[in-house]
Parts: C-alpha cells; structure tokens; sequence
C-alpha cells in the first residue's frame, strides 16, 4: 500500500467532540508552509507545534547534549522560517524537508566539534533501535515510532546496525566501515539494503 | 545504475558521506534522473527515522524561536527569471586567506586513530562548508569594525543567523592572557569562542545570531571567563 508521509496532526485544541467535523480535520503541513512562506506567524505557530518535538528529537539523537540541541533546534527552526520560500512541494513534503534540514544541520554541528572523544565513546553503545524511553506528546508521534522500529525489524541486524550507527549517532561511512571492521562497499550496502527495506515496509513512494 | 556511484544513494540520504565524496555525488545527481529519484524516497525514509525520534521540545523553546523569528527577514520567492537578485559585494579575499590558513595549520595536528583522524577532517571540512555557505549567501553583509583602542580591527560576514568573523592586526598577549569574542543580545552576553591567533589573525564561525546582536572582542584571563571582564576592543554590529 503506497503512502506518502503523513504530517503530525495537531491535537492539543480540544476539538474531540467534532468528530467527521470538515475544520476539525488538520490541514496538510505544505498547506501550512504556503502560508509561513507569506510571513503568516501564525501559520509558524502551527508549523513548530507539528514538528518542534520531531526536530528537536532527531538532532538530540545525533548531539546528545540537550542545551547544544536545543540551540541547533532553534537554528533549524529560524531557518525554516527564513527559507520557506525556497521549499519546493514538488521535491518532497514539508515534513521530509524540515527533518532532512534538521538532521544535515545536527551532523554538521557533531563532525565539526573538536572533541572526537566522546563520539568514539559511543562505540560501545551500538544502537539498533529507537529508544523505548522517547517520550512523545502525541499519539501519531507515538503510532509513527512504533512502525518505524517494526519495520526496522524486518531488517537484518547488520543492516539496521549500519543504518542506526549512520543516521543515529552520525557516522559517516567510512567511520561504519571502521567501527564494524568491515570494507567501505559492504557498509555502503547494508546501508542500502536496509533503507529499501524500510522504504518499502513503510510504503514510501514518490 | 552500473556506475561507481550506484550504491551511494542511501548513505547520501543519511547524510553518512564525508563532505568530498558529498559534493562530488550531487554533482552526479544532477545527471542522474534515476538516482534522483531512489534518493527522494530514502531521504523520505530517512525522515520517518527522524520522525520516531520525537520527544517533548524545551517549554522555554518556543518563546524563544518566536521571538527569534520577529527579528529575522524572510527570503523573497525565488524570481522566474535570475538567479541572484541582488550584488553582493566580494569578500575580502584575506578573510578567505585568513580562514583557509587558520583551517589548514590546524590540519597538521591529526591524531594517529583512523576514526579520530577523519573525524577532525570532517570536522575541518565541515567549517570550510560553513565558511562557504556563509560567503556565497547572496544575501551577506559584511561589517567592520577599527579597534577603540591600540591596533586591531574585526571584520563579519553575516549570513542569515551565521558569521564568518576575522580580528586582525591583533597585538601579542602575555601567557596568560586571551582574546576572546562575544555575542552581545539585548537579552544578555554570551560567549564566541576564545580566538586563537595566528600572526595576529583569528578567524571565528559563529553561528545563533539574531539581527539586533552585536559582535565584540575583549581581552580575558588565559582560557576565557563567563563574561566579559574589560571594556571591548572593537564592536561589531551584526
């Protein structure tokens, strides 16, 4: 079953009782972003209220340290506003284009970091899943975690070891390759593998 | 897909290429229609990753993007017809200089660890990427500022919420002195970063800047403090 990725709904305005209620359904986030793209602020409201805990939790994963992630979330955040004009609904939804930016902008910050330190710490802590200790707000966000850490299973443990030291905890492949003692050509395909498996499970197209 | 790039398009999308061999496959992508397209979707899958990541923001974060984004102009839509709507003035080629210097001696002290070592060349990398981003935004501004006192100037590139920051002319401190560099907002000080000089250079990447914020050096204990002890030496606005 195809499906594109669904943007968070908003929850918090207590409209439980308009069930079937046409305004009671949440407007697509591109929809949204039309509108930040024309200075509207309280399309922003909306905007961050969808996705600050997604941007914040994405670049927390990647950084660790809450007060640089914040600060990184708040960058990420300010330039979505700034750049709205340039997002382009034809080459991917909103969701993708804020999540991709916060990610690119949380990797940036850990690989120019002068403490290498800490990060090969992390080699002990080979992450093959989402933590279960993520606390979100929403149902959705919730719903959405749990299917993507279903589908990581249909995954071999090679692949989602490789696709969770990459996107996770922010190694190039290259460092992969070196962490796991494996050829740069084995990681480079595990990755893909593994993220056309879950592309798949989750029914992404475009 | 038979060619050498055919099994990069998930760590693209993960962002898991070192900078080079980033550059060099979206160049590849531009004649590449097929890669382009399994690229759209695992950058789509890679943001679900994301998306199960989410957790409760920081309360104090909201008032704070908001009232960061009153102060911040949007970009206009892109024009049909150009690609850059304004003329940007160049960039002193001696900031250029002066940050490929910095960045190249501070290369020469890798570490023997093979992940140590491509760590502090992503990391260099990754601050010349910044660098560039900041001096090809059509959209910089560049600020200077003469010491107020003895020799000295600062130069910014600002770029958005980034700058590129050059002191010059810097005269040699004793041991146990510093120069270090400030973000002043109407909301408090904090601190940029202790410079390290070379030939009475420093060049600093600052980033989290806000319109009304203003850039200033002073000169602090060895090792920086909390806030500044002194008067600046010159002041930037941003």
């Amino acid at each position: 079953m195809a499906r594109r990725l669904r943007p968070v709904p908003d929850r918090g305005q207590g409209d439980g009782d308009r069930a079937g209620d046409e305004a009671s359904r949440p407007r697509s986030l591109d929809a949204v972003m039309r509108d930040v793209a024309r200075g509207d602020v309280e399309a922003f409201e909306q905007l961050y209220d969808r996705m600050a805990g997604t941007v914040f939790g994405t670049i927390r994963r990647v950084l660790r340290d809450t007060a640089q992630s914040e600060e990184v979330a708040q960058e990420v955040l300010v330039e979505v506003w700034r750049t709205a004009s340039r997002f382009d609904a034809e080459r991917g939804n909103a969701t993708t284009w804020i999540l991709t930016m916060a990610h690119r902008r949380a990797i940036d910050r850990v690989r120019s970091s002068q403490s290498s330190i800490d990060r090969e710490d992390r080699v002990a802590q080979l992450s093959h899943e989402p933590a279960y200790d993520v606390v979100a707000t929403q149902v959705e966000q919730r719903l959405e975690a749990e299917q993507v850490r279903r589908c990581l299973r249909s995954l071999t443990d090679l692949q989602r070891e490789s696709v969770a030291l990459a996107y996770y905890s922010g190694y190039t492949y290259r460092e992969v390759a070196g962490l796991l003692q494996v050829p740069l050509g084995t990681v480079k395909t595990r990755l893909r593998d593994g993220l056309i498996r879950l592309r798949d499970c989750l029914g992404v197209t475009t | 897909m038979t060619d050498h790039f055919s099994n990069d398009t998930a760590a693209y999308a993960l962002h898991a290429l070192p900078l080079d061999e980033q550059e060099a496959y979206a160049r590849h992508l531009r004649e590449c229609p097929s890669c382009v397209a399994e690229v759209r979707e695992l950058t789509e899958t890679a943001a679900h990753l994301g998306l199960a990541a989410a957790e409760s923001p920081p309360a104090e974060l909201r008032a704070r993007v908001l009232a960061h984004i009153a102060r911040v102009r949007q970009l206009p839509p892109p024009s049909a017809g150009t690609h850059r709507q304004t003329v940007a003035r160049a960039v002193p080629s001696r900031l250029l200089a002066a940050a490929a210097s910095v960045l190249l001696v501070l290369s020469l002290g890798l570490g023997a660890a093979v992940v140590g070592q491509q760590r502090r060349i992503d990391g260099l990398t990754a601050s010349a990427q910044r660098v560039e981003r900041i001096v090809t935004d059509p959209n910089r501004q560049t600020v200077g500022a003469p010491a107020t006192t003895g020799t000295g100037s600062g130069t910014a590139v600002v770029a958005g919420t980034e700058a590129l920051v050059l002191a010059e002319d810097l005269p040699q401190l004793p041991a146990d002195r510093a120069y270090q560099l400030w973000v002043v907002s109407p909301g408090g000080v904090r601190s940029a970063g202790v410079l390290s000089t070379r030939n009475g250079s420093a060049t600093v990447l600052v980033a989290g800047l806000s319109p009304e914020d203003r850039l200033a050096m002073t000169v602090e204990p060895a090792g920086g403090s909390g806030a500044p002890t002194s008067d600046p030496l010159w002041r930037v606005e941003v």
